[in-house]
């Protein structure tokens, strides 16, 4: 039985919801200093979640960091611990990050991101290893929710973009009596005497909101308690699920487009595909996780019987 | 260690030794950092001759042309001093031959409000200007003279550039090469040039984006169209640099005023 599971079972100790408590309140409290340290972030901040679709889903992070707490509450209760120095290492990996990338490299991304060994570094001060190994899920939600540079995301999706372009030209070819051709990032319609555009929407055209299904990824990857090796597998899948659901929306934007008769710049496909995405990336993930178990489930019937 | 009580968690030594460097942090860190910056800023490094004055005929195998096959418009690159020549290459018999070659480059001195940032690569700007990048790969371009150049002893004969392969919109598909100059050093990569210029040991700091593109299609396949553009590169990055960049000692020098 491992550690974790044998401190499940014990029972808790009169003290321990209360020194729970007061431990998620000290963790609050030094993530606030955190917060106020990095005060001249806030304005990049508000631009980006405000104004970018493709960082607005941090705004759902702490939303998401508090349902996962809640979820795992009575196991964190359960293995809360002395505090270990070591997280003042961490925190001060973070203190270092956050200098050395504010001078002499001044780059945001990891200036911002240093959040997250701060708050681990402060679990660990607060709670212990096996408190921090809890909080590995709530930790990737907010490595997630960092917004990452719109030019270095550019270059990133470059090329995964330009070959969803291609695989959605030829998949909207498939659609009876639709004739479909690209110019750039532009899909061009015929069907019947119609003509149209699929004007696929600046600034991340072909390749949007992946940071947002990572997230929802991790979210149901880590809403309920799991082995080791279904996070190895899904870590396998997500990748190709973000492609193939990306690929889906282009697809669904266009669909929606063609048959709904709407001006290429109008803002209702793009929308309704972005939301198609992000729901098929929930059922997707829920779909590989619910294989997993089922796979096992036999197995281990088979090993009882 | 035993666990602490629960009254006494919020004055925990550990708890709050964290809660004081977090203090001192947020009370000093976002200023000392600032200073440090401000104090370390690089000085601007001018252009030794400005761009406009570029000898197109220094260029040896080409010549420069009216454009024949670009439109060229002009565009915020947050530099005033940049130059697009529109070049043809000569045959061996001196003609000039009938596909246009696109040179552009532009320098940034570390002044005004743009500074050293590097905003501009052709993967990205292309992009949202509604083309599709179709491959990004690492070139190397051979570049005969160039450790004959003093100060680029240290460089070889090769440089490492980034070629973009572009399907433009409207039609048409473009092969574009492009590199960096530094303070003496090349640089294919937008985050190593940021981290070079940021560690650069000279007070003074430049960048230069040096970019040569071309059309390719069924007449000028993918492979002439881009051995064209290298040979472009080869021939006038010489030249650029010996008529144009700031010397080693240009970039040491720090005027009373400045200092």
């Amino acid at each position: 039985m491992s550690q974790a599971a044998a401190a499940q079972l014990e029972p808790f100790d009169e003290h321990a919801r209360s020194r729970a408590v007061k431990a998620l309140i000290q963790v609050l409290l030094l993530t606030g200093l955190w917060l106020l340290l990095i005060r001249e972030e806030y304005h990049f901040f508000g631009i980006r979640m405000l104004g970018d679709s493709e960082a607005a889903h941090a705004l759902a992070a702490p939303v998401l960091i508090g349902l996962l707490i809640y979820r795992r509450w009575d196991l964190l209760v359960r293995n809360l611990r002395p505090g270990s120095l070591w997280g003042l290492v961490l925190i001060g990996i973070a203190l270092v990050m956050f200098a050395v990338f504010t001078w002499p490299f001044f780059i945001g991304y990891p200036r911002q991101a240093a959040i997250v060994p701060a708050v681990a570094g402060f679990v660990l001060v607060v709670g212990g290893w096996r408190v921090l190994k809890l909080s590995v899920p709530m930790l990737v939600i907010l490595l997630l929710a960092v917004p990452i540079g719109w030019r270095q995301y550019a270059f990133l999706i470059v090329i995964p973009e330009t070959q969803t372009f291609f695989v959605t030209e030829a998949a909207l070819n498939l659609l009876p009596g639709v004739l479909v051709t690209m110019d750039g990032p532009d899909i061009y319609f015929t069907r019947g005497a119609e003509n149209g555009t699929i004007a696929l929407g600046d600034p991340h055209r072909g390749a949007s909101l992946f940071l947002a299904m990572a997230m929802i990824g991790a979210f149901v990857t880590y809403a309920s308690i799991r082995p080791l090796w279904q996070f190895v597998v899904v870590a396998i899948f997500a990748g190709p699920i973000l492609l193939l659901c990306n690929f889906l929306r282009l697809c669904a934007h266009g669909v929606i487009t063609i048959y709904g008769g709407f001006e290429p710049l109008s803002a209702f496909p793009r929308l309704a595909a972005g939301l198609f995405a992000l729901v098929l990336a929930y059922l997707m993930f829920t779909a590989v996780l619910g294989i997993c178990n089922n796979i096992v489930k036999p197995v281990e019937q088979d090993d009882a019987g | 260690m035993p666990y602490t009580p629960t009254s006494r968690a919020f004055t925990s030594p550990l708890f709050l030794t964290v809660c004081t460097v977090l203090i001192v942090a947020v009370l000093a860190l976002p200023a000392t950092m600032q200073a440090i910056a401000e104090h370390y800023t690089k000085l601007p490094a001018e252009i030794r001759v400005p761009l406009d004055e570029f000898n197109a005929h220094r260029v040896p195998g080409f010549q420069a042309v009216q454009s024949r096959e670009f439109g060229i418009q002009d565009q915020d690159i947050g530099t005033d001093e940049s130059l697009t020549l529109t070049m043809a290459r000569l045959d061996k018999s001196g003609q000039i031959e009938d596909r246009d070659t696109l040179l552009h480059i532009a320098y940034y001195d570390g002044s005004g409000e743009s500074g050293l940032r590097v905003s501009h690569t052709p993967e990205v700007c292309y992009r949202q200007g509604g083309a599709t990048i179709q491959s990004v790969r690492t070139v190397r371009v051979d570049v005969p003279g160039l450790s004959s150049i003093p100060g680029y002893e240290h460089v070889g004969e090769t440089v490492t550039a980034r070629l973009v392969d572009i399907a433009l919109p409207g039609g048409g598909t473009l092969v574009d090469i492009y590199l960096f100059v530094s303070n003496g050093e090349f640089y294919h990569d937008r985050e190593r040039l940021r981290f070079a210029m940021s560690w650069a040991s000279e007070p003074r700091v430049y960048f230069a984006k040096f970019e040569v593109s071309a059309i390719y299609d069924d007449n000028t396949p993918f492979d002439e169209a881009k051995a064209r553009v290298k040979e472009l590169i080869a021939a006038a990055l010489p030249v650029f640099i010996e008529d144009h960049l700031p010397l080693h000692d240009d970039l040491m020098r720090v005027d009373d005023d400045e200092a």
